[in-house]
């Protein structure tokens, strides 16, 4: 890529020395809003509030003066040069020189003097020994759409002797790569930056957060949104809990909804010499406690709209409660990275690959994205986590004549169904060679898995056993020999994604019984082909259901395993239970289980997610599911089976008045042949995504090991840090190339960008436009419309329970329509009750549709933000078989 | 006629290749219960085994020859998949093998 170096103006080198040393250190109160350019965006913004008596904690700023003199003193104007010119390879290396000057430097003792003094007089006028808060407050942070959150510093509990290091620090991490890349990229003058440093006393929080007073996704005006977690807001901004969400109406503060969800860490307030991280658990007692009271929730929605008022412009607000006070710690006007900003700088047409998608919305984080993408398919890209196919390369190859509008429009609906193109007589040859190569590669494969026994992969198994314990191997070279390319010699191989490639053959056996039933029963139900191509026998998914049912049966049979496992939380009750006598044989049933299903976990083709053999908590809550529910799984599949048996017996009837079928009975077997055919392939494409999850466990256990050690080096410091650096990266802090205050950074930057992406959501295309059949909610006789695809046939109307989390958001009623945001094993038991099913991603081929149709209950999947369109309790009325969902008016509105 | 009969013998012969591949990969696959799979995997290879001999016994010159050249030349396509598939994959990973 081709970048225009940016100015370094020799103002920036020169140093804006006008600002005199003796005003280089200010007193937040007597700074206004108008002081962006002495104390940046944040110190003036927090100098406004405070002036106007908000009740932000007392500090002072080292004013960006104070920097740009600092700078002059360092002569860098060599430095700065070389990286105006530097090519972008060139860039990283260029930042570490200036960085390290900027840090290692002494200040000027007169600087030094007037940080170190107003440090003392603020601890003089608390009156009692404090910790600080050390924050970059740059002076471009403002600059139109551009935001440098988590590009520059912070240092929380900062006492007397680190505070002139980490002023620097501060200072020095406007030269890093990230903030340094992303001026260019943006177009913003290094020497329009500068920054200044904000030293606050630091808040010991037990509760803090941020709140947005518009929704920062949709750009809503009329929703409060708070988000709240324990301990200090950094676990939030950082994203690593997921914090409360409430939403409240903006008029009246009443709150729409609210989500508590399973806060597993948090920062402390207090650090505990000689401990080296911030990062402790929750008490368990804690962990799904809602962290704001009501009116504490109240409080903090006011105080947001108070900012918003005195600045005019909708704010995001970072707080924290100590001792049951309030405290603002930052106001900032709303940054908006709408969905349709994503991949705008991409050149091509590309549409979402939902294979991947239909299982989470939320992107890879970079390790697994840089892992997935280590051999890229052709036509396949990443962008930002999320994998797309590229609209154009795969209309080049294909035979038919079709407008890059619609191969993207069938790409994205996965349909069951041939559109109907007209063959492309010019592209014959080509693809006819192509073909040919195609046949020859893949014949032996084809036929091998042609009636492939259920227990075949099954040694898969032991490759993963043999990959994981051998330390020589990486988890790049790992996932090569497990999914890619096996050794002679390893069992199996890679068969886990050869079947999943054969298992495709689905579709076309799936078109040819639709052909034969409409052709001999015409008039025959529609969704005929769909029931004759369920009820497959060793789907392991359905297995590892069953499985999950018995632990259930097992646990009801012991009234306190049943009592303990519905009333503590999992990973309490799985320390009672173990503890407990009783409850062995539910013990040993739970590791055997686990020793199957190990692997297996919610979004599981995110590296980053905790496997169930790691922490089984997910099984336990899904078992709690099972204990809550009156129905169990077989009914289900009994009744499916009896539509089953009934429909044959249909069109068994329908058949027989056609020459020869009473006697030879040709028809009915070659239907049920080719039916059998679709299941068969449905089962393999379902089981062989069973080993590639067993083969994603096997890296993901490699990464935690590399990750241990770093640790223990010190060379990372949280856990999961190492899923947001990429592969290069973490061989570099392996090998010594890197150190942690170099990828520090990197860190912070992809955690807030992750966050901010997870919220969004994918595009469903990039560089091109969807039908509009992909709208968004439209009014439709007085109730609101929303499209989606249909994925399991039949009618429902119900009330709606909407499901974010099926770990903690457990209750739902019999017969009330599930509201998801994606579906995976986990979600089964949900499956149970439901009414019908209602999932904002997903595919005909997504778990929600299979289980759906296994189960005989109408579902509606890609419904787009379905469910934040939804709310529980509302009457919706689902379409299977149109694909619609329509949320019915209620009686007073009607 | 004969370049014609030659031709379909040769495909006739790479596709009793592919068939008796296939068969032989059995084993392989059906390994973890070879005992009660063997009746299969060796059903599999006699048969195609058979069907091969069978045809090479039917033909005459020059089918045999064209038989016989559709039935190696595929075997040893098919022997170099794996390192020709490794090569490209490594080449394809080269510059990003750090991990």
């Amino acid at each position: 890529m081709q970048r225009t170096p940016v100015g370094i103006a020799d103002s920036a080198i020169a140093g804006a020395t006008a600002e005199p040393m003796k005003s280089s250190v200010l007193d937040l109160d007597r700074l206004t809003a108008a002081d962006t350019a002495i104390a940046g965006g944040k110190g003036a913004n927090l100098g406004e509030l405070l002036g106007k008596g908000f009740p932000v904690p007392p500090g002072f700023v080292v004013c960006a003066g104070a920097y740009a003199g600092y700078l002059d003193s360092l002569e860098l104007g060599a430095e700065l040069l070389q990286l105006r010119y530097a090519p972008p390879d060139e860039i990283a290396q260029c930042c570490s020189v200036i960085r390290s000057r900027v840090e290692g430097r002494d200040l000027p003792a007169e600087l030094a003097e007037a940080i170190t003094g107003a440090h003392t007089r603020l601890i003089e006028n608390r009156g009692r020994a404090i910790v600080c808060a050390v924050r970059s407050s740059a002076t471009a942070e403002d600059l139109g759409a551009a935001s440098f959150a988590g590009q520059h510093g912070t240092y929380y509990y900062v006492d007397a002797a680190q505070l002139l290091k980490k002023v620097r620090q501060c200072w020095g991490s406007l030269w890093s790569p990230e903030a340094v890349s992303y001026r260019i990229t943006h177009g913003i003058d290094h020497a329009s930056v500068s920054m200044a440093v904000v030293v606050q006393e630091m808040i010991a929080s037990e509760v803090a957060g941020v709140s947005f007073t518009a929704n920062p996704v949709t750009g809503a005006r009329d929703e409060v949104i708070i988000e709240s977690s324990w301990g200090m807001g950094a676990a939030i901004v950082d994203g690593r809990v997921t914090p409360d969400r409430y939403v409240l109406e903006r008029g009246d503060l009443r709150v729409r909804t609210q989500r508590v969800s399973d806060k597993k860490l948090m920062v402390k307030a207090h650090l505990e010499a000689g401990e080296a991280t911030r990062l402790d658990e929750v008490p368990n007692a804690m962990r799904r406690q809602q962290s704001l009271s009501p009116a504490m929730v109240r409080t903090v929605a006011q105080w947001s709209l108070k900012c918003e008022s005195h600045f005019g412009k909708p704010q995001d607000v970072e707080w924290a409660v100590c001792d049951g006070n309030f405290y603002l710690l930052q106001s900032r006007p709303i940054t908006v990275m709408g969905r349709e900003d994503i991949g705008r700088d991409v050149k091509g047409k590309y549409v979402v690959f939902k294979p991947l998608i239909e299982n989470f919305s939320d992107p890879l984080t970079p390790l697994a994205e840089d892992l997935m993408t280590l051999i890229r398919p052709p036509g396949l890209r990443s962008i930002h986590g999320w994998l797309y196919l590229d609209v154009e390369a795969i209309r080049r190859v294909l035979p038919f004549k079709v407008s890059d509008e619609a191969l993207a429009d069938h790409l994205y609906s996965v349909s069951k169904d041939f559109p109907g193109w007209k063959i492309s007589i010019s592209k014959l040859p080509a693809l006819l060679v192509m073909g040919f190569v195609f046949f020859l590669v893949y014949a032996v494969l084809l036929l091998r898995t042609r009636s492939l026994p259920d227990g075949a992969l099954g040694t898969f198994r032991a490759l993963c056993n043999k990959v994981d314990a051998d330390p020589s191997l990486s988890p790049a070279d790992a996932l090569v020999r497990l999914l890619l390319l096996p050794r002679l010699g390893d069992p199996v191989g890679n068969m886990p994604l050869l079947v999943n490639l054969a298992s495709f053959r689905f579709m076309s056996w799936m078109r040819m019984l639709k052909r034969l039933v409409r052709r001999w029963a015409p008039d025959l139900r529609a969704d005929a082909e769909t029931i004759l191509g369920s009820g497959s026998e060793g789907v392991l998914s359905a297995e590892m259901g069953r499985g999950i049912w018995a632990l259930a049966v097992e646990a009801n049979r012991s009234e306190r395993v049943r009592q303990t496992l519905l009333t503590q939380s999992p990973e309490r009750a799985l320390a009672e239970l173990k503890a407990n006598a009783d409850a062995q044989e539910f013990v040993r049933r739970l590791d055997a289980f686990l020793a199957i299903n190990g692997h297996r976990a919610i979004k599981e083709f995110e590296l980053r997610s905790p496997r169930w053999d790691e922490n089984p908590a997910a099984v336990l809550g899904m078992i709690r599911n099972y204990l809550l529910i009156d129905s169990e799984p077989s009914i289900h599949e009994k009744k499916a089976a009896d539509a089953r048996v009934q429909l044959i017996r249909e069109l068994q009837t329908r058949l027989e008045p056609l020459p020869l079928e009473r006697a030879l009975g040709l028809r009915l077997r070659l239907i049920l042949l080719v039916a059998e055919r679709v299941r068969y392939f449905l089962k393999m494409r379902e089981n062989s995504r069973f080993y590639h999850i067993m083969g994603f466990g096997v890296l993901r256990k490699k990464i935690l090991r590399i990750e241990s050690e770093l640790m223990r080096q010190g060379k990372l410091k949280c856990k999961d840090d190492i899923f947001f650096l990429q592969m290069d990266e973490v061989a570099g802090l392996q090998d010594g190339r890197l150190a942690w205050l170099e990828v520090e950074d990197r860190i912070r930057e992809r955690r807030i960008l992750h966050i901010r992406l997870c919220k969004m959501g994918p595009p469903k295309a990039i560089g091109i436009e969807l039908p509009e059949k992909y709208a968004p909610a439209t009014q439709h006789e007085g109730a609101t419309l929303l499209q989606g695809q249909p994925a399991s046939p039949g009618a429902y109307e119900g009330r709606a329970r909407v499901i974010l989390d099926p770990s903690i958001d457990i209750e739902l009623r019999p017969g009330e329509v599930l509201v998801a945001p994606y579906t995976d094993p986990a979600w089964t038991p949900l499956f149970l009750t439901a009414g019908a099913a209602v999932v904002e991603v997903g595919s005909y081929l997504s778990h929600a549709g299979t289980v759906a149709r296994e189960f005989g209950m109408p579902c509606v999947v890609d419904v787009a933000e379905a469910t934040q369109s939804i709310r529980t309790g509302d009457r919706i009325a689902v379409d299977g078989n149109l694909g619609s969902v329509r949320i019915l008016p209620h009686p007073a509105d009607a | 006629m004969t370049p014609l009969l030659q031709l379909a013998a040769f495909a006739l012969g790479a596709c009793l290749s592919i068939r008796m591949i296939a068969a032989l990969h059995g084993a392989v696959d059906l390994w973890y219960d070879i005992k009660a799979m063997c009746p299969r995997v060796i059903g599999q290879i006699v048969v195609w085994e058979a069907t091969v001999l069978a045809s090479l016994w039917l033909l005459e010159f020059p089918y045999q020859t064209a038989f016989l050249w559709g039935f190696g030349i595929y075997l040893l396509f098919y022997l170099s998949l794996l390192p020709l598939i490794g090569l490209v994959l490594g080449s394809m990973r080269s510059d990003r093998q750090t991990g």
